[in-house]
């Protein structure tokens, strides 16, 4: 007994001492593990803290869930970037400064290295100090970091974040740093991408890389059921006939997929596409998706919940991609990072499948979603870690950044007119010229309304209501906009 | 030392009808015992087993629907890869260190204050018992920005100054996870009533034997709780181990990463790298089941508590 | 000549001295709970009382501006329909708790006799606590699907039902299954504490009521479950607690659906502290919810007594 309690004390005590040790310590900074790439458009999922509480129910970890990025980490060239002082107007540091810059990217690639250096190189008093920080949990440790007065300097986030932290005044207005920078023009970006970090007429963020939510099919269900694969549905009445040809429930095949739980994000595109919109861009309280055409749109909409598999009623967009990669459902609605997916996990299904732009009625539309390079407001360097973010916004840089390397190609294409013309960007990934296609027709709504999320809330509630056949379509956002108006205006 | 050991005599039994019909039922009601043990053990291994499978499967079968149960190709290669990844050693010397430690700290103060509320009577036990029974029932999200702040402001901890300004704290070290989890209400509850069933006679002997206090609680008391200790040691050993969400929070320096840190590293939602997940995964339960296997023999009948009779 | 001295003191004074006596007397019990009670005092009450600063206020974490806005969160939370909604749901919930602690009762009773293989069944029962949550999901998922599903399969086979359910897309089933998965996730825990309870009831008890007579159900029933009473106590307030707070697995499983109808108190209180930045809100969302188990624990307390005297 004695022995055995004098051992356990030792041990605790060497291990007391290593712990310290190893605090102490610094030691060679261990390069991030291979290449993660992709990214992630708006959805956000949520995360558990455990901090003080333990309890017998339940299983242990976490959801994996997160954004992912580009690689693009050359395949063994040394990578060479050059630049210069970008904006000479804006004061460098006078003594060294550090600035932290959060993200989901791995940043050991020769690539990021490379930037980097080059970087401090012509900045000789900044240092760039990365954050990793997996997507999932990124908004939740801002939230925490910037109740205690100590978010990083700089991030790159994804657009809903950078909505968040715009409208409730957590970021550096940039509009005076642009004026003053010789490398970001404004009017390059696609519009449609600088919307999410906009509040009324101040730009929040920096655009960074951008995708569009477009059609997936299967070339081979296609020819199955006797529709051209080189010939998408490009009308709605098309696509309703496709999926009906596509559909065949005895044999448990399909021809679309609706999420209950994202119900209203793969709403707005058939909404805008109609003709509608969400909210009155003259009154910001007034919610219109129950105009005749949102009514159509919704009608419609929610027809086409028979032609989709009913286990998948209520999961996810990313769910769902599994029937999608067993041939079992025909058509699928889902950003380009689906590409991505399927690439990676379903690497048999290649050449089964391909994207095109979504359907139109009277108009062409399709949401997007983008990253965004933002200063969070706490920050003590913003001079410096605008530097770093216009940087990163130079040619060369967003190039190289949305490539990708050619063994994990990228899904994500940089969201500026000029720049996507360079042809080596489609070069491996055709599914990206499905992509540009759809940029034309991206749309987003200008109405500015902090507390929108409240009301795509209760939309969200009544079109699944509506996919359950409990409601129609236009009786769900018919209910849905009374609700949601009452709501914000008791905001 | 005021605990024996009991030990049953068995007697011979004579193999009389009566007796060999009981040793019938018995044989039955084993194997019953056993059929139910196995079914059922099946079922509660059923995922893991699969991610064991999977942990060998190349990425483009892992998501075969229906689940592979037996991999259609074999391979090393997501071993490979995670072996491969840099730090990964690092990462579990970290989370075994953290877990260790932890485990030990909370063991020894959370006994202290469980044996107290157990065992000793004074004014404002029950109270301050209850007040902290109470914080049980708080959400654990509402402790994350909070503590955050205390971290973040602790005097002359990362370069702070004695008003806990200037540098970063407790944050991003291994302080930031071991002083926060040094203490555990629900360990005391848990451990207290178990230690509610301690005989009193044998403490108040020791009492009259003249021991101090912290000698019967180290002497007298710790020694009959193996089991609860062991059940203990299991839990915030797991619960440490498997803690992503507070580290996450806490680090940002790569070298602390944890194991779980590391292996977010790859988990990204439409891109996660899951042949090097499901590989680090596995990898990742193993020491937690050797730590249960090893503490579990502490649950065994045999010890016997005899009073003062 | 003696002399009595009446020393005049009120019993409200006698009383006080008393008790400093006793805390005097008992100092090293003080000494001991002192550093619980620091860690106590640091990392939770400091993290109390500023959560219930913080539910007077409306209090956005990003901006700047915090209004103290008195009574109002409260008042909002008893008119919201969709925390009437997660209330019902989560108290719905609650029927996974007796049967969590049945089913680990079982396991550690079965576990507990002389089987050979004890402790590798152990470890068994052991690994969901232990299983990744995404793989558990996945698997899950799995049993539970229309199309595909194991669960389907079986019952189809069997002649329970005739025709493939959704289980977690059907709204009046969604419930139940995760309360399955829940008793799945959380038996071997149960199972480690009953096994560690079970090993403080003194052998000569069951001898002596062998030697009584009585069956092994009788032992079961009067001698092993009273006894067993602190732990149970025990289990079935930290698993009422913790399926409150339960969320992470309804996200994964059923994204609080369908329609809402596996939103727990614990999912909505998350979203409306991070997502929704309602911090103020959900900080009074969290007193409320502390407030209702409280009452119930208190009740419990009193009416088991929770603890066993020899």
């Amino acid at each position: 007994m004695r022995k055995e309690r004098s051992l356990v004390w030792a041990v605790t005590a060497l291990l007391v001492v290593m712990s310290l040790v190893l605090s102490a310590c610094g030691g060679q900074p261990t390069a991030a593990p291979t290449e993660p790439s992709g990214q992630e458009p708006t959805e956000a999922p949520a995360e558990p803290t455990d901090v003080a509480t333990e309890a017998p129910t339940g299983e242990a970890t976490e959801a994996p869930t997160g954004a992912a990025t580009e690689d693009p980490a050359a395949t063994g060239e040394p990578v060479v970037i050059t630049g210069e002082n970008y904006s000479p107007d804006i004061p460098e540091p006078a003594e060294p400064v550090t600035v932290t810059w959060a993200t989901w990217i791995n940043t050991e690639s020769p690539f990021w290295q490379a930037t980097i250096a080059a970087f401090e190189e012509v900045h000789p008093n900044i240092t760039i100090e990365v954050q990793s920080v997996p997507n999932e949990e990124m908004f939740d440790k801002f939230l925490t970091q910037i109740a205690a007065g100590n978010p990083p300097d700089t991030a790159y986030v994804s657009d809903w974040m950078t909505g968040a932290l715009a409208q409730n005044d957590g970021l550096v207005p940039l509009d005076d740093y642009i004026a003053k920078s010789n490398i970001i023009d404004v009017d390059d970006y696609v519009p449609a991408y600088l919307e999410p970090s906009r509040v009324g007429d101040v730009q929040y963020g920096l655009p960074f890389a951008g995708e569009t939510t477009m059609l997936f099919y299967r070339t081979d269900r296609f020819e199955e059921v006797g529709l051209d694969p080189n010939h998408p549905p490009e009308t709605w009445e098309e696509f309703r006939e496709y999926a009906e040809k596509l559909t065949d429930t005895a044999n448990a095949k399909y021809g679309f997929a609706v999420f209950a739980p994202e119900s209203a994000f793969y709403f707005y595109p058939w909404l805008w596409q109609a003709g509608g919109d969400q909210l009155n861009p003259d009154d910001p309280n007034d919610v219109i998706w129950d105009s005749p055409e949102g009514q159509k749109a919704a009608d419609f909409y929610a027809s086409l919940a028979q032609y989709s598999p009913p286990d998948l009623l209520n999961a996810t967009s990313w769910d769902g991609r599994v029937p999608f990669a067993n041939g079992d459902v025909g058509m699928y609605m889902a950003g380009t990072w689906f590409a991505g997916t399927l690439m990676t996990e379903f690497p048999d299904a290649t050449g089964l499948w391909a994207a095109a732009p979504l359907p139109q009625d009277q108009r062409c539309a399709t949401t997007i979603a983008g990253d965004h390079l933002v200063i969070f407001k706490a920050s003590k360097n913003p001079d410096a870690a605008f530097k770093w973010i216009e940087w990163l916004s130079a040619p060369q840089n967003m190039i190289g950044y949305n490539l990708g390397n050619p063994s994990e190609p990228g899904t994500l294409l940089p969201p500026k007119t000029s720049l996507l013309e360079d042809p080596n960007l489609y070069e491996n990934r055709p599914y990206l010229q499905a992509s540009k296609d759809s940029m034309e027709c991206a749309y987003v709504p200008t109405a500015d309304q902090p507390n929108y999320f409240m009301a795509e809330e209760i939309l969200n509630e009544y079109l699944g209501q509506a996919f359950y056949g409990e409601i129609s379509g236009a009786e769900a956002v018919q209910q849905a906009a009374e609700e949601a108006e009452a709501t914000l205006q008791e905001q | 030392m005021a605990i024996t050991q009991t030990e049953k005599s068995v007697s011979q039994p004579v193999s009389t009808p009566a007796v060999r019909r009981i040793k019938w039922q018995e044989v039955i009601g084993k194997l019953i015992v056993y059929i139910l043990l196995t079914a059922g053990s099946i079922i509660f291994i059923a995922p893991w087993a699969w991610m064991v499978s999977a942990s060998f499967q190349p990425i483009g079968q892992i998501f075969n629907w229906p689940p592979n149960w037996i991999p259609e190709t074999f391979t090393l290669n997501n071993y490979r890869k995670f072996l491969a990844a840099e730090g990964f050693f690092r990462w579990i010397l970290n989370s075994g260190m953290l877990a260790v430690v932890v485990l030990v700290v909370q063991l020894f103060f959370n006994s202290l204050a469980a044996y107290t509320f157990a065992k000793r009577k004074f004014p404002g036990r029950d109270t301050i018992f209850l007040v902290m029974l109470g914080t049980l029932m708080i959400p654990g999200q509402l402790f994350l920005i909070p503590n955050y702040m205390i971290l973040l402001r602790s005097p002359l901890f990362g370069g702070n100054n004695l008003l806990g300004q200037g540098g970063h704290g407790m944050l991003d070290s291994f302080w930031g996870i071991i002083i926060p989890y040094a203490f555990s209400v629900w360990s005391v509850f848990f451990m207290r009533q178990y230690m509610k069933g301690i005989p009193d006679d044998l403490l108040d002997a020791a009492r009259m034997d003249g021991a101090s206090e912290f000698a019967i609680y180290w002497k007298v008391v710790m020694p009959l709780c193996g089991p609860v200790l062991a059940a203990q040691a299991i839990f915030t050993f797991t619960f440490v181990w498997n803690d992503f969400f507070w580290p996450l929070i806490v680090i940002s320096d790569p070298d602390l990463r944890t194991l779980q840190l590391g292996l977010a590293l790859f988990v990204i939602k439409n891109r996660t790298v899951w042949d090097i997940v499901f590989a680090g995964s596995v990898i990742s339960t193993i020491p937690v089941l050797l730590i249960f296997i090893f503490f579990q023999k502490y649950f065994i009948r045999g010890i016997a508590l005899t009073g003062m009779k | 000549m003696a002399v009595t001295e009446i020393t005049r003191s009120s019993p409200f004074s006698a009383r006080l001295r008393e008790t400093l006596r006793q805390m005097r007397k008992n100092w090293t019990a003080y000494l001991f709970l002192a550093p619980g009670i620091i860690h106590f005092a640091i990392f939770t009450l400091f993290a109390v009382g500023f959560a219930f600063y913080i539910s007077f206020h409306e209090w956005n974490i990003i901006k700047p501006d915090k209004p103290f806005v008195g009574l109002e969160n409260y008042l909002e939370l008893i008119d919201d329909p969709r925390f009437h909604r997660a209330v019902k749901n989560t108290m719905t919930f609650m029927i996974g708790v007796p049967l969590n602690l049945l089913a680990g009762l079982f396991v550690a009773l079965l576990l507990n006799t002389k089987v050979r293989g004890q402790a590798i069944y152990r470890t068994l029962f052991y690994i969901p606590v232990v299983t990744p949550l995404v793989v558990s999901s996945i698997i899950w998922k799995w049993v539970y699907q229309g199309d595909y599903g194991l669960l389907n399969y079986y019952l189809l086979q069997l002649g329970i039902i005739d025709h493939k359910i959704t289980w977690l897309a059907d709204p009046n089933l969604a419930l139940p299954a995760l309360i399955i998965m829940g008793i799945w996730g959380g038996t071997g825990a149960t199972m480690v504490i009953y096994l560690a309870g079970l090993q403080s009831i003194p052998e000569e008890m069951y001898d002596a009521a062998k030697v009584d007579g009585a069956s092994a159900l009788q032992r079961l029933l009067f001698i092993t479950i009273p006894l067993l009473r602190p732990t149970t106590f025990f289990l079935f307030i930290t698993a009422v607690i913790g399926t409150f707070q339960i969320f992470t697995e309804i996200y994964i499983m059923t994204n609080g659906g369908p329609l809402n109808r596996t939103t727990t108190i614990g999912y909505y209180l998350y979203i409306n502290a991070f997502r929704e930045l309602e911090m103020g809100y959900a900080t009074a969302m969290a007193f409320v919810l502390f407030a209702m188990i409280f009452v119930f624990t208190v009740i419990q307390w009193k009416y088991t007594r929770g603890d066993v005297e020899y």
